[in-house]
């Protein structure tokens, strides 16, 4: 401040300057806050690689299963960072996330800001209401990839051809902002559910396989009656037919048999927000035939007791279970303690469920609502705290290429695996270093659940089964996709009723489906109905009606209910 | 048997003394005694269930045929759980559970140990009705009984104070309880103010007055109060489920959240299955049973310790009243 230097009005006009400089410092700060998410080409990326080795971080789910290993440090990530460090110079470090507490667990790295970089969940809302928070500069919890994939198009395209097309990238999409908050992981074998029936009983009892349901419903009936025959002294545990709580998804075939075949698409879109089927048009007939059989003493009675399948599973195996819908492979899961398996131990060397196919609907056709191979499985996305999005991208085509998920799925010749005919790859049970901690080693495949092996895929899938015949197999699995029928994407964008149901929807749908199964048959429909409004008004409805604003906002079509 | 016993019992010198009874009251203690021996049967009989299920073979267990005695006798599952037997001209390497528990033991020790001093710590001002900011205290104490922050607030607490993933996470969060805290002072208001003043008078501070007269009076609800924070510890799992997760920290895993993995990768429900496509492999279901007694039997035996003292703490308060 000297002092003929600096008259009063230079000083005034000083501090002016001064606070105009930090008013502009400031706007530049937020300004340059406010897009650091926005997108930058990484210059530091040549010639295929990296110019300095970068790093980033990927999630992992731990199962924490005996004699499996650590999930962050065994010979697959080993194989992983080393591709990745030599093809590209990018360093991975895996994070490990609990598999049956993952929204959670991710929900917390979120908030923590220390999510891995390549993060996946099963989640959809995890990721949205993340997308949807915005930080103190508007910022969203996670990168908007639209223009990471527009610009980067050229060096994804592996996952690109996992994904059946440019497409199923932006599958996501918002229709409104055009922002992508994640890549879908695919679905590679559909096959979903299958039934099966004992052989065994029915030779006994000189029936056919059965081809129709009045075929299912008469071997039923036999096996209830000719319990003494098929079980001897344990005669009063016989079990015509098994269920469980989740009969939307035990009973499915059957169920929807009852929709006409010539539903259309926007039907199954606005009514389809239920994964079991329940608002299908003709989905209560269905219900109402189990809840006929269950009457007629067909179905485990006491199956609405027990929320988990150790039970059941047992009837099954011990030999009291006469048919059953599940997972097309349920029988043969499980290596030496799989169903079949030890139903061969407990009655005898023919004993066994093998697959039939018989539900037909209107037109005659075994119609199967299936899940779409993209879009039902898990979801990749990163968080806003990734600093490395190209070398994020990279890794997840990398994990998406078929070299890739050929070695993760297979593994070592001669540990993992042996060639056998037909050039199918024959799973061994691995110990030590080179045990999966997950089928198929699907937790480190985050883009691909189910094998993905080529032409060797169905060979291969015949051989996963030590013990079971491949025919049977082939068949349970073909029985488990032939005439199904997918959903037609309608992309509208984010449903704002659905993200608030949460998982109720689901145990009162479970709840509506047990009540009226065993309800008596003069009461069905009260039941039914009285458990359907209250599905309704608890969430369902808005639901329903959203599906079809959006159908009209967003495609123009005008749903007539 | 039991009613041989009741009679002999109705016959001893009590009733001889002239304390007879009436035949309604012997009606009614028949009833009671049959009411608590079914409450009894309630709390065993699953027990008893599980460890006949751990000493079965997989196939009784298959066919349903077990109950209370096991079928097919098998020890196979316990040698599962502990490591054994040891290969010849080997030494004995523990399993993760093994190595678990002594951890759980540890960790339980210590907590109760900390949690007791903590409590005894912050009950203890409360007493003195002239403690300055008292109401205060009392208010904020009690208002964390009814308010909580939630799952998200509370990770990242424990994330800012670089706790995560250390065994820390599993002592300091949950280390007092404010219930607790609350039985405590209640026994402290118990005692006799002219003890205290007797004390104080012989020029005993605060902190003699706590060692030398409060604790010796206060022994019941210590131990009372220890068995509740030892028995939390021991079965609490979900603080680490949600605060260890690094591979390093598996390490610092109770042996509740290894149980609740076994379970947990056994008996996945349709849900999950449908939507990872297929049912992970399991564990053998007598594994999982011998699990269960291996990691509930050593907490059971804390209690006959601490049982004198519960009927110590029912005596105390009934002469005071």
């Amino acid at each position: 401040m000297g002092g003929q230097m600096a008259p009063w009005n230079n000083i005034k006009e000083e501090t002016t300057m001064k606070r105009i400089l930090a008013l502009v410092l400031l706007v530049a700060m937020i300004a340059s806050l406010g897009v650091t998410t926005a997108f930058a080409a990484d210059d530091g990326f040549v010639d295929g690689k990296f110019t300095e080795t970068r790093h980033i971080t990927v999630e992992i789910y731990n199962r924490n299963n005996d004699g499996g290993t650590d999930p962050t440090n065994n010979v697959w990530t080993d194989y992983l960072k080393q591709q990745m460090l030599e093809k590209f110079n990018v360093e991975v470090e895996y994070v490990s996330v609990g598999r049956w507490t993952e929204t959670d667990d991710i929900a917390n790295l979120l908030a923590d800001h220390k999510a891995p970089d390549v993060s996946y969940t099963y989640g959809y809302n995890t990721i949205i209401s993340y997308a949807n928070m915005k930080d103190a500069n508007g910022n969203p919890g996670v990168i908007d990839l639209a223009p990471y994939l527009e610009e980067y198009k050229d060096l994804i395209p592996d996952l690109i051809q996992l994904l059946g097309g440019e497409d199923n990238l932006y599958y996501d999409k918002d229709p409104a902002t055009g922002a992508v908050w994640m890549i879908e992981g695919v679905r590679a074998d559909t096959s979903r559910i299958t039934t099966f029936i004992r052989k065994d009983w029915l030779d006994k009892l000189e029936l056919p396989l059965p081809t129709t349901e009045e075929e299912f419903h008469a071997a039923l009936e036999k096996f209830r009656d000719n319990a003494e025959l098929l079980l001897g002294e344990n005669a009063d545990k016989m079990i015509p037919y098994t269920t469980s709580t989740d009969i939307g998804w035990r009973n499915d075939l059957m169920s929807v048999s009852y929709v006409a075949d010539n539903i259309d698409d926007e039907t199954l879109f606005v009514y389809g927000y239920d994964d079991r089927h329940l608002l299908y048009p003709g989905y209560k007939e269905g219900i109402r035939t189990l809840n006929k059989w269950y009457n007629e003493g067909l179905v485990w009675k006491d199956f609405g007791l027990y929320n988990d399948s150790t039970v059941e599973d047992d009837n099954m195996k011990a030999g009291y279970v006469g048919a059953f819908m599940h997972n097309w492979d349920y029988p043969f899961r499980n290596g030496d303690d799989c169903i079949n398996l030890n139903l061969q131990r407990n009655v005898g060397e023919d004993a066994m469920f093998v697959p039939v196919d018989c539900f037909q609907n209107d037109a005659g056709v075994t119609r199967k609502f299936m899940g779409a191979a993209v879009g039902s499985d898990r979801k990749i996305f990163l968080p806003a705290t990734n600093t490395e999005p190209l070398a994020s991208l990279l890794y997840i085509n990398f994990i998406s290429s078929e070299e890739t998920i050929k070695y993760l799925q297979t593994g070592l010749e001669g540990t993992n695996y042996e060639m056998a005919d037909g050039g199918a790859y024959k799973i061994l049970p691995a110990t030590g270093e080179w045990v999966k901690n997950s089928g198929n080693n699907i937790d480190y495949t985050m883009t691909c659940n189910g094998l993905y092996l080529g032409e060797a895929t169905g060979v291969t899938t015949a051989l996963s089964y030590p013990g079971i015949p491949a025919e049977i197999v082939i068949q349970a699995n073909e029985y488990g996709k032939n005439n199904g029928r997918y959903p037609k994407h309608f992309n509208v964008g984010t449903i704002e009723s659905e993200t608030e149901v949460g998982s109720s929807l689901s145990s009162k749908r479970d709840e509506l489906l047990t009540k009226a199964v065993t309800a008596s048959v003069e009461e069905f429909d009260s039941v039914f109905d009285a458990y359907m409004d209250d599905y309704l008004n608890a969430g369902g409805q808005d639901i329903i009606d959203e599906r079809i604003e959006k159908l009209a906002e967003v495609y123009g079509i005008t749903y007539e209910k | 048997m039991s009613v041989t016993n009741e009679n002999n019992h109705l016959s001893s010198k009590k009733l001889r003394d002239g304390m007879i009874k009436s035949k309604k009251t012997k009606a009614g203690d028949l009833i009671i005694a049959g009411i608590c021996f079914l409450l009894m049967l309630l709390c065993l009989l699953p027990m008893l269930h599980v460890l006949a299920c751990s000493l079965s073979s997989a196939d009784a267990l298959v066919k349903n045929e077990v109950f209370i005695w096991p079928k097919g006798w098998n020890t196979a599952a316990y040698d599962t759980v502990l490591g054994l037997p040891v290969p010849q001209g080997q030494d004995y390497v523990p399993t993760k559970y093994v190595t678990s528990m002594g951890w759980t033991a540890i960790l339980t020790v210590i907590c109760t140990l900390l949690s007791i001093t903590l409590t005894i710590c912050a009950a203890y001002p409360l007493t003195y009705t002239n403690l300055k900011g008292g109401r205060f205290i009392n208010f904020i104490i009690l208002f964390t009984m009814y308010f909580s922050a939630g799952t998200i607030p509370s990770y990242l607490l424990l994330s800012r104070m670089n706790m995560l993933n250390t065994p820390y996470a599993l002592i300091f969060p949950n280390c007092i309880s404010v219930f607790n805290v609350i039985i405590m002072r209640s026994f402290f208001f118990g005692v006799p103010d002219s003890l205290r003043e007797a004390a104080e008078i012989d020029g005993a501070g605060p902190i003699r007055v706590l060692i030398r007269v409060y604790l010796p009076l206060s022994l019941p609800v210590i131990a009372t109060l220890s068995l509740f924070y030892a028995v939390g510890r021991w079965n609490g799992f979900s603080d680490a489920l949600m605060y260890l997760k690094t591979s390093d920290s598996e390490k610092y895993w109770p042996i509740q959240l290894l149980l609740y993995n076994v379970i947990k990768n056994s008996t996945q429900t349709t849900e999950q299955a449908a939507q990872e496509g297929f049912f992970a492999n399991g564990v053998n279901k007598t594994i999982q049973m011998a699990t269960v007694m291996f990691a509930t039997v050593p907490i059971l035996l804390v209690y006959p310790w601490l049982q004198r003292y519960f009927v110590t703490g029912v005596t105390i308060g009934a002469v005071k009243g």
